[in-house]
Formats: C-alpha cells, sequence, structure tokens
C-alpha cells in the first residue's frame, strides 16, 4: 500500500514515514501544498493520505478538498496529524472528507489504533 | 482569559502537559526540578508557539543546546555527528508544537495556535515578570528544561525570527 504524508516539519515526515514504513507502506512525503499537489496530479497513487493541519501555504482542509476532487482517490483514506485538540475544527475535517485523525504526539501504538480504524491492517510489526 | 484566570492558572499545568508529550510521545520521562541560581550562560533553544483568541500568549519550551541535540537525535534516530543545525530547530519547533497542543484545552479562550518558531537564547540573562509568566521548571536526562507560558498584550504580533546558529 501507499501512503503520502504532507507536512512541512522535517521531524514529523521522517517521524510518519519511519512508523508508515514499518506497518509495510510504500511511503513518500511533501513539506507543503506545492510538493503535495505535484505528487496528487502523478501516476503515483496512495491508498493513505497524512495531513498535517497547519501548514505555511496550505491548509489540511484545501489539500483534503485536492483529494476528494478526484474520483480515482474516492476510497483513498485521509488521516489529519494535529496538534489541535478542539473537536469542531476535526468535525469540519471529517465534513469535508477526511477520514480519521491523529493527535500528536504521535507514537507507534496510536497510529496503529487508526490504521485498525480505518481498515487498513499492517502487514508487518512496527 | 482574564487576568484573573491567567493569574490562576497552575505551573503544574505546565508541567503535566509536558510530562504527557514526552511520555506518550518519546518514552521518555520528565522530572520536576527547580531553575540553577543563578542560571549558569550558555546557549538554550527556544521553540514557541504564539496562542490567539480572547487573550494572547507565549508557551515556550527551552532546552540547552546539548540537550536539544540529544533529544533530537533520539527522536529522529540520527547520530550526533550526523545531525544537521536544521534538524535540531525543526524538532524543537515540533517539540513546543506538540506541547501547546495538549495544553491547549486548559487555556479558556483559546483559539489558535500559530506555527512554532525557534530561537536560541541565553536564559541567564533573561527577564520574566512573574506577574505575566508561569513557568515550570523540568529534568530530562538529568539537564533542565523549561517550560513557561507567558501572557502577551493583545497587539503582540509574531515576528518571523532569522533561523538561529545552532
Amino acid at each position: 500500500m501507499r501512503a503520502l504524508v504532507v507536512d512541512d516539519s522535517a521531524t514529523m515526515r521522517i517521524v510518519l514515514s519511519r512508523l508508515l514504513g514499518a506497518h509495510g507502506f510504500e511511503v513518500r512525503a511533501a513539506d507543503g501544498g506545492a510538493a503535495a499537489l505535484d505528487v496528487l496530479s502523478s501516476d503515483w497513487a496512495p491508498e493513505l493520505f497524512l495531513f498535517d493541519w497547519n501548514m505555511p501555504d496550505i491548509t489540511g482542509l484545501d489539500l483534503i478538498a485536492a483529494v476528494r476532487a478526484q474520483a480515482r482517490f474516492a476510497d483513498a483514506k485521509i488521516l489529519m496529524v494535529t496538534s489541535e485538540t478542539d473537536m469542531a475544527l476535526m468535525q469540519h475535517a471529517v465534513h469535508a472528507g477526511a477520514n480519521e485523525y491523529l493527535m500528536r504526539p504521535v507514537n507507534a501504538t496510536n497510529l496503529a489504533e487508526k490504521l485498525e480504524l480505518l481498515g487498513l491492517h499492517p502487514t508487518v510489526a512496527p | 482569559m482574564s487576568d484573573e484566570k491567567f493569574d490562576q492558572l497552575d505551573p503544574a499545568t505546565l508541567a503535566q502537559s509536558s510530562k504527557i508529550v514526552f511520555r506518550q510521545g518519546f518514552g521518555m520521562e520528565l522530572e520536576d526540578s527547580k531553575p540553577a541560581d543563578p542560571l549558569e550562560p550558555g546557549v538554550w533553544v527556544s521553540g514557541s508557539i504564539f496562542f490567539s483568541g480572547e487573550w494572547s500568549g507565549l508557551l515556550r519550551v527551552e532546552l540547552p543546546l546539548g540537550l536539544a541535540r540529544t533529544f533530537t537525535g533520539d527522536w529522529l534516530g540520527i547520530a550526533d555527528e550526523h545531525l544537521e543545525p536544521a534538524a535540531v530547530i525543526d524538532a524543537i519547533g515540533e517539540l513546543a508544537n506538540t506541547v501547546a497542543g495538549i495544553l491547549k484545552p486548559a487555556l479558556p479562550g483559546i483559539k489558535g495556535m500559530s506555527v512554532p518558531r525557534v530561537s536560541e537564547t541565553d536564559l541567564s540573562k533573561a527577564i520574566r515578570d512573574p506577574k505575566r509568566t508561569h513557568q515550570a521548571v523540568l529534568a530530562l536526562k538529568g539537564q533542565p528544561m523549561h517550560v513557561s507560558l507567558w501572557k502577551c498584550p493583545p497587539q503582540f504580533k509574531m515576528l518571523v525570527v532569522p533561523k538561529p546558529k545552532v
């Protein structure tokens, strides 16, 4: 399975890519909106997207809209990765097309729980 | 949040938020500690998040440069000799961001959080007004880590600072 991580933080890209890789995902990472939109216009089609909420050049909501605008991603799962604890914001994201949200601090356990919820069963033990 | 509510905030809340982040995110335990008196001069790294809403304030997570490098290396799995300054800057910003997210529910009226800013500082020269600052002093791996919340005037704007020489 393929996963795209979009986060302006290199730290979070490294951490999330490593955790997803341990679950057997082929992972690509983008550092913001422009790089993410490049991937979305390519032939490489992720089954899972992990979006940061707060980035300088694009919002997580914009990325959700960009994914859901493409029919080929109709079954793809979107996981918002966020420090925000405002439930209204998270509900807004889910209403816009996100499937789940992952609260920081991210670790192997809470990521595995979310993958299970999304029906993306790990193929390799983390 | 009114001045009165800010005054009533318990520094233990800052400590607890930080402990949760380190325990859940990094499998590390923070210990309660006390500030050295006087603080030894030296380079510290400071990660800041600006809160906005019914009041405005600044969360700062500050740690000595050496500890910041050790923490970053442990988190990313990178040996110290291969650790770029940019990696330390980014990691400390994300650390502040994560602590801010855990702390936010304890701050009534806060709606927004900024992206992280990271700078270097010399805490021995810092001036802190106890009427406008809450601070928790913790220890990680036997070294100090300060977590503080500063009440800012409404017109306060967070400026983009030059990248520090870390």
